[in-house]
């Protein structure tokens, strides 16, 4: 015999569901949208939308992951799609933007920061392929293991270390001031 | 010494390329539109299984009115016989004309006579 889910029952695993989801939001909200923000380059904004993007895709994948770890995978590699799709709209919609001879959409810069400096960092991390900046961001600015970088982007380890040699390399010729100890000319 | 200006330059960056943190407010605001669009989400989702019925119920009505429609060898071979009975049709049967004469009241059959001779 099959039992039925009564109301009260549907309704407290509706409320289990929305606790659950609230909980997995605020403790990975922060850490998403700074992520978003680095692999947008830097746009404030776009980087609230492609976290957002990504939440609504966890609340509606939430039954299928019971284990908060796989769901924490999971919501972590929409992220990364969700980013890597919006720059690649960022980037059409700025070809048009050339084509048709208006300006090309400005990138939010926070007041408290050094515009310059961090638009010339977007720049260089812009000149990088977009694996090589997803595995240089993961690894280097978000702290990441190569190993966890490597399940995260579905690459093996061998793979992830040679994009991050690349990425640094690149990094290097472009950022060469940044790395003096006294910090160097920011401009 | 190229690893240590390496390890300075990932560090200027860790911590010259990152976003302000969110503030309460602007959290509280992440919040409430995530929530928006999660119930929007929601209500899109409560058509979703109609979605399916819908599509299967149009296939089948549009199957319905071309299995009724006439097929068009048919209609076209219709239209033929019509033609086909106006272009030979017998000449009037005078018996018949007749017939149809002595239906009539007697003042039309009289003017009918007049002028058809009889």
């Amino acid at each position: 015999m099959v039992a039925g889910v009564s109301g009260s029952e549907a309704q407290a695993g509706v409320a289990d569901r929305e606790e659950r989801f609230a909980a997995f939001v605020a403790t990975h909200r922060e850490r998403a949208v700074r992520l978003a923000w680095r692999l947008v380059g830097g746009d404030a904004a776009a980087a609230e939308d492609v976290a957002q993007d990504a939440f609504v895709r966890a609340w509606r994948a939430l039954d299928r992951f019971r284990e908060e770890a796989r769901l924490e995978t999971w919501f972590y590699r929409i992220l990364l799609r969700q980013a890597a799709n919006h720059r690649r709209w960022r980037g059409v919609r700025e070809r048009w933007a050339a084509v048709a001879g208006a300006a090309p959409p400005a990138t939010a810069v926070p007041e408290e920061a050094d515009p310059a400096l961090r638009r010339r960092i977007a720049a260089a991390l812009d000149g990088l392929s977009p694996r090589q900046r997803e595995v240089f961001v993961l690894v280097h600015l978000e702290g990441l293991s190569v190993r966890e970088c490597a399940a995260l982007v579905g690459r093996r380890e061998g793979t992830v270390k040679s994009h991050l040699h690349r990425a640094l390399e690149g990094l290097r010729s472009q950022l060469a001031d940044l790395g003096v100890a006294d910090g160097g000319n920011d401009a | 010494m190229s690893r240590d200006r390496d390890d300075t330059l990932r560090e200027r960056l860790r911590s010259e390329y990152a976003p302000e943190p969110l503030s309460p407010a602007r959290a509280a605001a992440f919040d409430r539109r995530l929530r928006e669009r999660v119930e929007r989400a929601g209500r899109r989702s409560a058509w979703r299984p109609a979605v399916p019925l819908i599509l299967a119920a149009s296939a089948a009505a549009v199957l319905l009115a071309v299995w009724l429609r006439p097929a068009p060898e048919r209609a076209a071979e219709m239209a033929g016989a019509w033609e086909l009975e106006l272009l030979f049709a017998s000449d009037v049967d005078p018996r018949a004309d007749r017939a149809e004469a002595n239906a009539l009241p007697d003042d039309y059959r009289a003017i009918a006579s007049l002028w058809l001779d009889e």
